[in-house]
């Protein structure tokens, strides 16, 4: 700064001179230094951001992959047993059942465990050592638009379709338990009143659980109302409706019409997790409801189809059971460099959620 | 003169400084943590949702009828472009809708594509396509078993016997079974 005071010795005239541009230099230098020394900084700061970041991006050690193997292989599993159960194997063809079911989840595991390859994982599906449990499908073969009544073959509206179905660990012991009913068949009733109208009663001889499917009195639409176990008949509850001609009842899925309906747990409490005891299905008033159901039912133990009530071969118009696979467990097993996964999956499809 | 020298100075000066500082902010502008297209956040966000989406798709149910959207006489899918994928946004399904809710209003491009062992390797076949992905697009993948009696789109049947008569763009391997084949979906994701 001492340049900026005249110099003393320095006459008036002399402005201009000598140390003018010396001083412009200086300033020049002084700004290309400073910014070279915030370049600097800014790269440090840069790399430090950069370092950071790259030490801690962590995309996860691929569990998503792992889960989308699982849910893979246990969707396409119950579609195979679905399907293979289906196609109506005589009564004494379970072996062949069961191999065709094994045939089709050895070319699953085919195929998941080139499409896993792909991805630099090993998967496994260990079929070899499945473990089948018993079940028999009972079905009605109507349809909404060709319905048939719900009564057993015997044309009786209260029938028992199984008897001491028993749960075991924590599997149900009835799945897929889906009926399509034509509306202008049901009963006209309410929930409380529902007596007349078509129902399915799960029972373990001292409590029981209703499912009421009737065409709501004043609404006119498909409703279903529950009385849970334990609970006097004034209990009723509708749980829900939809109005249509025809409508599809899960009691298993809990939906009607295709939407998710809460209330509607198969069995209530009788068929529980928490209850080991064995539970009988039966239909009361069959004849208040028409069109087609299906339902699996685990005849591992001491469960079994009503054998007067459901006849043992494919029949157009009665319902008739044929034998099924009710669950399958197997071993399956994911790894990667960085994630070993090995869990037994067991293959329920359309059990109730509990 | 001595005077307005200095000014000049002082203002040559300053311009230089902020010259300096400003190229020094403008070097910061890039750091992994700017939003832009690249960045690692943002990256690390879109894989996690287009994750997300095929997910709750599989578990909805709605993956599986988009691969089957298809229109067995014009052999493409249903409703898509004259080449044959969707270009404007997701296939006219459910899936679809998710897609574009997702990804469409945020500026997300994102191409749909599915693969499937044929009888000599690999085939894939585009669902959708909005252009070539950028440097930095994600992927996400999912497979999803197709069955034979899994009916096709546009009403004609189903899938195996679009495939038998060769008017479905993946063929049946398992002549036996009830499975007709295990696809992988795919979506890649990037913002433009």
């Amino acid at each position: 700064m001492a340049d900026l005071r005249v110099k003393l010795g320095s006459d008036g005239g002399n402005e201009g001179s000598g140390d003018e541009p010396d001083r412009g230099q200086l300033v020049l230098v002084a700004g290309f230094a400073l910014a070279v020394v915030l370049v600097a900084l800014v790269l440090l700061a840069n790399t430090a951001i950069f370092t950071e970041n790259l030490a801690t991006r962590d995309n996860g050690v691929g569990e998503r992959d792992v889960l989308g193997y699982r849910s893979s292989v246990v969707d396409g599993a119950g579609g195979i047993v679905d399907r293979e159960n289906a196609v109506e194997y005589a009564d004494g063809e379970r072996d062949l059942l069961e191999g065709n079911v094994s045939d089709g989840l050895a070319a699953l595991d085919s195929q998941l465990r080139e499409s896993a390859g792909r991805n630099a994982a090993s998967a496994r599906a260990d079929m070899e050592s499945a473990a089948f449990t018993n079940g028999s499908l009972v079905r009605q073969n109507g349809t909404a638009a060709d319905p048939r009544q719900f009564t057993s073959t015997g044309s009786a509206e209260n029938w028992t379709v199984a008897t001491d179905l028993e749960r075991a660990g924590d599997g149900n012991a009835t799945r897929a338990f889906v009926a399509v009913v034509n509306t202008s068949s049901l009963a006209n009733a309410s929930a409380s009143d529902p007596t007349d109208a078509f129902h399915v009663v799960v029972t373990n001889g001292t409590e029981s659980w209703h499912a009421y499917v009737y065409e709501n009195g004043s609404s006119g639409a498909v409703a279903v109302a529950v009385k849970s176990a334990g609970e006097p008949a004034s209990a009723t509850t509708q749980v829900c409706s939809v109005s249509a001609p025809n409508a599809t009842v899960d009691f298993t899925g809990g939906s009607l019409g295709g939407v998710d309906c809460p209330g509607l747990a198969f069995g209530g409490d009788v068929a529980g997790s928490a209850t080991t005891d064995g539970y009988d299905v039966l239909v009361r008033n069959g004849d208040r409801a028409a069109g087609g159901y299906d339902l699996t039912v685990r005849t591992a133990g001491s469960g079994s189809v009503s054998a007067g009530n459901v006849s043992a071969t494919p029949s157009a118009d009665e319902p008739y059971s044929v034998p099924a696979v009710y669950a399958i467990e197997f071993p399956i097993e994911y790894r990667t460099s960085e994630v070993t996964y090995a869990e037994t999956v067991r293959v329920a499809p359309g059990e109730r959620d509990d | 003169m001595r005077a307005q020298a200095h000014t000049l100075e002082g203002f040559a000066a300053a311009v230089i400084l902020l010259s300096g500082v400003l190229f020094a902010l403008q070097a910061t502008a890039v750091t992994p943590l700017t939003a832009s297209t690249s960045n690692q956040h943002i990256e690390n966000q879109q894989a996690a949702v287009a994750e997300g989406t095929l997910a709750a798709a599989e578990a909805n149910g709605t993956l599986r009828p988009a691969l089957v959207y298809w229109n067995t006489s014009g052999e493409r899918f249903r409703g898509s472009g004259s080449d044959g994928v969707y270009t404007a946004g997701g296939p006219p399904t459910a899936f679809g809708d998710t897609l574009n809710e997702t990804f469409g209003q945020d500026r997300i491009a994102f191409n749909v594509e599915v693969s499937y062992r044929t009888s000599g390797g690999r085939g894939r076949t585009r669902m959708v396509y909005m252009g070539s992905p950028s440097d930095n697009a994600v992927a996400a993948t999912r497979t999803v078993v197709l069955f034979d009696d899994d009916p096709v789109g546009d009403g004609t049947g189903n899938v195996s016997a679009a495939a038998a008569d060769g008017a479905f763009y993946a063929g049946a391997l398992d002549a036996e079974g009830p499975l007709f084949g295990v696809m992988e979906v795919r979506i890649i994701v990037w913002r433009i």
